[in-house]
């Protein structure tokens, strides 16, 4: 009997070890949400992170990377300003002044730099050089100038992992501008989508696309595109929306992180609805 | 994953890592090549900040895949002719194929998609980027 697994195994052994391996692939598939595993990544992340942002800091030698981060900066500022004062001008007034209107969009930005980036049409992932030194934690919002990047889904000590909207994994509440439509927003893998919106909804080519007062892990007026193409499904009572992104990933080197955490915002006033303590 | 980016086609991005798995199949026989495409694959997952064993996956099938073609008496020629070129190709866009499959559950794709877009064309551009390796095979051996 050992013989014959001993022929067994010497002669089916690149097939045992594929099928090993490949069981151990989807095993860690799995397990992509545990806290070892992730304590693992976020150790090695950290590691490769600061090589790669060595290389990039001598790439970049002759640049004033500074002097642009403090002006990229500055423009998320007033881009972010820019949609709000839009919303306020859509907003009617006298309503604002009935519900004692405050504004709370006084955000906290950090700059950082993309030292790495998974470039696929799948799966979008940016590395950045900022982390929980910084203050960014999980589910932060990240932009630039121009509109939504992406969330921080990781963070290590320095650096931190932004999914960005060109992801299968990306799904965000969003609204029309102009109309105050709301939808979800995903990634097909070609295209952002707003699936099912229904066909008499107020929407049309070229409206502003903004992150929703309903998401709850974004905080509202986030500008994420404009809608570039609107087709009804089958039936005609629904229709589809192709949004055509603000940000071009490609092209984007720096980034904005909003210190903001709405869901904590969220989860403290449910517990006290609810009677607890946060 | 710095250069990467600046050498992609839109959506179409080389894989050089799965180049370095098929010379190792082509180097040391499919068992070796097998384990050398997991390991490849995990360091890839560890520092892209993807989802941690799809790469693993997809590249694991791609050394056993390559070691198919592993011959000890022909190992030159595999790694100096255009013949590596074709294992490359077959290797990237199988490799391309399931590593998509495995990261896109959340979405709904074609086949035609999957096979064209992200199986046949990255295979071609990672072919491409194997042709500086058997040029320098070629020199090396004087052929």
């Amino acid at each position: 009997m050992p013989q014959f697994i001993r022929v067994f195994l010497s002669k089916f052994k690149e097939y045992i070890v594929l099928v090993l391996l490949l069981i151990l692939s989807l095993v860690l598939i799995t397990l992509n949400n545990n806290d070892k595993v992730r304590n693992v990544r976020l150790y090695t992340l950290g590691f490769f992170a600061s090589l790669n942002s060595s290389l990039l800091q001598l790439t970049s030698v002759f640049e004033n990377t500074e002097y642009i981060e403090s002006l990229e900066k500055h423009n998320a500022e007033l881009m972010l300003e820019n949609n709000r004062l839009r919303i306020y001008g859509l907003e009617n007034q006298k309503l604002n002044d009935i519900l004692n209107f405050q504004s709370t969009t006084n955000y906290k930005i950090e700059t950082a730099k993309i030292i790495s980036r998974l470039v696929s049409k799948i799966n979008g992932y940016f590395i950045i050089n900022k982390g929980i030194e910084n203050e960014i934690s999980e589910g932060m919002p990240v932009i630039t100038d121009e509109g939504f990047v992406g969330i921080i889904i990781e963070s290590s000590e320095n650096y931190s992992v932004v999914r960005t909207f060109e992801n299968s994994l990306f799904k965000v509440a969003v609204k029309i501008q102009r109309s105050n439509v709301n939808g979800i927003l995903n990634w097909d893998g070609k295209n952002l989508l707003i699936n099912n919106v229904p066909t008499t909804d107020d929407v049309e080519v070229g409206d502003r696309v903004v992150i929703s007062e309903l998401s709850s892990i974004l905080p509202p007026t986030i500008p994420v595109g404009i809608v570039s193409e609107k087709e009804s499904t089958v039936s005609g009572v629904l229709s589809n929306l192709k949004i055509k992104p603000f940000v071009e990933l490609n092209s984007t080197r720096n980034v904005m992180v909003i210190k903001v955490h709405k869901s904590n915002e969220l989860d403290s006033l449910l517990y006290k609805i609810v009677g607890g303590e946060k | 994953m710095s250069v990467i980016p600046m050498i992609s086609i839109g959506s179409v991005i080389p894989d050089l890592v799965i180049i370095v798995v098929v010379g190792f199949s082509l180097y040391y026989g499919q068992f070796f090549g097998t384990i050398f495409g997991a390991f490849a694959g995990l360091f890839f997952d560890l520092v892209s900040g993807g989802v941690l064993g799809s790469a693993m996956f997809a590249k694991t099938i791609g050394g056993f895949i390559a070691g198919y073609f592993y011959n000890e008496n022909k190992i030159d020629y595999n790694t100096s002719s255009m013949f590596f070129l074709l294992i490359v190709f077959l290797t990237a866009a199988i490799n391309s194929f399931f590593y998509l499959l495995l990261t896109s559950s959340e979405i709904k794709l074609t086949t035609s998609y999957l096979i064209l877009e992200q199986g046949i064309l990255p295979g071609i551009y990672t072919t491409f980027f194997a042709l500086p390796v058997i040029i320098y095979n070629q020199r090396r051996k004087g052929l």
